[in-house]
């Protein structure tokens, strides 16, 4: 500052002051502390959370896909259009996977070939949550539970946005591209997205796999009146696919529709921070063509909402109760009505809360309980194995969650976990009865089945800040109850079933029982970055991660099936002159512990590398990025997904995406 | 690696028990040399494994705070005229009578909106609002949308306090550089905070909106 400028100032000092002004009062900053990943310390935080770029960068032809490169998660992998994440040996009905906190009211935990009615291309944002959080949106937590979040309902005010991303890959000839458009007007926010997505038949090492080609679109708009006291909104998207589940001939087309409304009031009584609320109503329904002739539709139709009370503080002690209610009626018709029609009634009480005890510990601890309720229609069908009578039943699942959090120091934590879960049986673990092309199984369900039920045990420490930051985490989970598929002999001769699986002459398919073993799950994950390069414009950091799980029934000390083997992985990343880059190797071990007529899988090394760079073009801002995968075209079999016998992963692939934003 | 190679056809558990013991012990030794503990215990520890490193590049618009204004010069307020439409008149702002009031410490320059880390440089004094006087001062939430893209922002704000003690005036004195971001914060401060009654008052009310 030149002298001159300085007498200005004091000048024009003198001046204001003469003018009898009140003088403003500093205050001390407000601190508003967001997080990309962790959070705030609430009884709902996250363990992990993806957006924004971090969430570009990753794949997205599933949600599987998304988040299979964490340690402790793999995809189930039923081709490239369909796959469930898979969560430390844990999947199906045991994951909860939430769409805005609702249930996302598809089909796909009843058979891994069901795509999840989410696509990568609408998500804004996912979370994973662990332990006494996770219990807000299920009571089978032993593995966490997924919460994607697609903004279709705005909460608040949005900035003026309009974003086109486009993609296109090799391996599997991917051409998307995704459009979104944001804004607020007076007191209304809204939302409007859609994208269109289309694959050609996987390219592996072995060659093109045949009837993996797919074509999605979807769309959403949302609209919301924002408020000083909260907002209320209201969306409407749908979902429609067409994908090949490796088998010849065989396509799924996929329909969903879907309303939803939230709202949340902020302060309504003097014990309440908040109340939030959700209904989502949703009509689903999947056909399964075989040469263009419909042979199976399953369809789903249901409602789930749920009312979220978060307290004022209560000394220390924050904390989140809640209701959440669903129905839905599921139902098989044609070839593979392996399930009579259901209704499936599920209402839970949960609470979350957070504890500190002292200035470096707190606890944190959750309950969940639910009541649900299995009402199947009488049926039959040839070769039924069960009785076709109507029937229901009723459980009463209760779950329960505690950890104890110590800091032992400013960058080093320690956390202790004791989780009970009780897990209702579903309507296809009660009452399936027939053949199921997904698994190539003719499944039969037992009605008489109880609750699944087990208890973890998970110790975690972890460094989050410093040049060197990770984690690493043991844990062990004794299910005393745990509902699995046995392998019992062959099914029923049928006739007339016309289906690929049968056409070869085998009229009988391999039985499988749904039963209640006893097993233990057990394994560690870790993961340790080191910033080696931590300026403004240039990082470099190296990471290393790995992840194993042991599963196996305990009373015959057999192996689970499709349990992903270990992992061990090296990575290399950085920021230099405006690109963003990863280079990264993960050996993937050979899978050798099985379930009878379990095929083992070879271990195999991944490597892949990708590339991002923000610009500005004709006054947008752009963001290119560059994935290479599977350099070496290695061919790997994915030990957790249900065909790795016929198909491999993807070979060498280049994805690039650009993406615009007005 | 390449011993977890060769072990892994023989025993892999134990090559695995090794591999993860040594990871650790490895992140234990050289998070004790990695030097002193540079942060207040003011975070969460619950977050897990997993979340791939991803680099937030600069906004477009970095936020940059001009530091004449912690030395309480006057200063043409930055805000965007989207902003200033929405508030109160700037033109009567007498800045100038801010020396005696704000410490020079009090809201730092920021490197870089975007850079990550900024919570190491923040002042023992940016913990939680709690303000020394009667009334409401509840902490305005941060946006969804500016949390998942990655926008962090420092702002300054200026508020008039009526005699009712509710806010006549609220108006962006120093932008976080996102429009959007100031527009969040003055709306909320208009709406949710009140002061005890009493005589007109203005107060300058530093914000951080910020990413860990």
């Amino acid at each position: 500052m030149s002298p001159f400028h300085t007498a200005f100032l004091l000048a024009a000092a003198t001046l204001t002051v003469s003018a009898q002004e009140p003088a403003p009062q500093k205050l001390k900053p407000v601190l508003i502390k967001g997080s990309a990943i962790g959070g705030e310390i609430t009884a709902v935080t996250p363990s992990l959370r993806l957006s924004g770029a971090s969430l570009e960068a990753l794949s997205v032809s599933t949600l599987g896909d998304v988040l299979a490169d964490i340690p402790g998660v793999a995809s189930s992998y039923f081709g490239p259009n369909s796959g469930r994440p898979v969560i430390r040996g844990l999947e199906g009905d045991r994951l909860k996977i939430a769409q805005n906190g609702t249930s996302s009211l598809d089909a796909s935990s009843s058979s891994p070939d069901h795509a999840v009615s989410v696509d990568p291309l609408t998500i804004r944002e996912m979370q994973v949550l662990r332990g006494p959080a996770a219990l807000l949106y299920s009571s089978s937590i032993l593995g966490g539970a997924v919460n994607v979040i697609d903004n279709r309902i705005p909460v608040e005010r949005l900035p003026r946005a309009f974003t086109l991303f486009g993609r296109a890959g090799s391996a599997d000839g991917l051409r998307s591209l995704s459009a979104l458009a944001e804004g607020s007007a007076g007191d209304f926010a809204f939302h409007l997205d859609g994208f269109t997505k289309s694959t050609t038949d996987l390219s592996t090492p072995i060659g093109r796999i045949a009837d993996t080609a797919s074509d999605s679109q979807g769309a959403g708009f949302g609209v919301s009146r924002i408020g000083p006291s909260g907002y209320v909104g209201l969306s409407y998207s749908g979902l429609d696919s067409t994908y090949g589940v490796t088998e010849p001939g065989i396509e799924i087309g996929l329909r969903q529709r879907r309303w939803d409304l939230a709202g949340s009031v902020n302060s309504p009584a003097a014990a309440l921070k908040s109340v939030s609320y959700k209904l989502g109503v949703s009509d689903y329904a999947h056909s399964e063509f075989d040469g263009g002739v419909a042979g199976s539709t399953f369809t789903n139709q249901g409602w789930d909402a749920r009312v979220d009370f978060e307290l004022t503080k209560i000394g220390a002690l924050e904390g989140v109760v809640g209701v959440q209610s669903g129905r839905f009626d599921f139902a098989v018709t044609g070839d593979e009505a392996f399930l009579p029609n259901t209704r499936n009634a599920n209402d839970a009480f949960f609470g979350s809360f957070v504890q500190p005890l002292s200035a470096d510990t707190r606890l944190r601890y959750g309950f969940r309980v639910e009541s649900a309720k299995v009402s199947a229609e009488a049926w039959t069908h040839e070769g039924l194995a069960s009785n076709p009578s109507a029937a229901s039943a009723s459980f009463t699942p209760a779950s329960l969650a505690l950890a104890w959090v110590k800091d032992l120091n400013a960058q080093w934590s320690t956390t202790l976990s004791l989780t009970r879960t009780e897990r209702a049986p579903n309507f296809q673990e009660l009452f399936a009865d027939g053949p199921h092309m997904g698994t190539d199984a003719y499944e039969v369900g037992d009605r008489t089945l109880g609750k699944e039920k087990g208890v973890g045990l998970e110790l975690e420490l972890a460094k989050t800040r410093g040049t060197i930051s990770g984690s690493f985490s043991v844990y062990y989970n004794r299910f005393s109850s745990f509902i699995s598929q046995q392998a019992n002999g062959f099914g029923p001769n049928l006739t007339g079933v016309g289906g690929p699986n049968y056409s070869s002459g085998v009229d009988q398919l391999a039985r499988y029982d749904f039963v209640s073993v006893p097993a233990d799950f057990y394994g560690a994950e870790a993961k340790v970055n080191f910033q080696l390069q931590d300026g403004a414009t240039t990082k470099c950091g190296l990471e290393f991660f790995g992840d194993s799980v042991r599963a196996s029934n305990r009373d015959t000390s057999e192996a689970l099936p499709r349990i992903s083997p270990g992992r061990i992985g090296a990575a290399l990343h950085g920021l230099q002159s405006g690109w963003s880059w990863r280079l990264d190797a993960t050996y993937h071990l050979a899978q050798n512990h099985l379930a009878t007529d379990e095929t083992p899988t070879a271990g195999y090394t991944m490597v892949g590398a990708s590339f991002g760079h923000d610009f500005q073009v004709a006054g947008a801002a752009a963001r290119f990025t560059l994935r290479l995968t599977n350099l070496f075209d290695v061919e790997a079999r994915n030990a957790s997904s249900f065909i790795k016998d016929a198909l491999p992963l993807p070979g060498r692939g280049v994805e690039a995406g650009l993406k615009l934003s007005f | 690696m390449a011993a977890a190679l060769s072990i892994a056809s023989q025993d892999r558990l134990c090559a695995w028990a090794a591999a993860l013991g040594a990871a650790t012990i490895l992140v234990c030794v050289l998070g004790e040399l990695a030097g002193p503990v540079r942060l207040p215990a003011e975070h969460d520890h619950d977050h897990g494994a997993g979340a791939p490193v991803q680099y937030f590049t600069p906004p477009a618009k970095p936020a940059s705070p001009s530091p004449a204004i912690a030395e309480a010069s006057p200063q043409v307020p930055t805000a965007s005229p989207e902003v200033v439409a929405a508030t109160a008149p700037l033109a009567v702002v007498p800045v100038t009578a801010m020396p005696a009031l704000v410490p020079v410490t009090a809201l730092r320059p920021v490197k870089s909106a975007a850079a990550p880390r900024a919570a190491l440089s923040a002042p023992p004094s940016a913990e939680r609002f709690v303000p020394d006087m009667p009334g409401d001062f509840p902490d305005p939430p941060y946006p969804r949308w500016a949390r998942q893209q990655g926008v962090q922002g420092r702002l300054l704000v200026l508020v008039d306090v009526a005699a009712s003690g509710a806010p006549s005036s609220v108006a962006v004195r120093e932008s976080s550089g996102h429009p959007s971001l100031d527009q969040h914060a003055i709306d909320w401060l208009r709406q949710q905070w009140t002061w005890a009654p009493g005589a007109p008052r203005r107060f300058l009310v530093p914000l951080i909106f910020e990413l860990q």
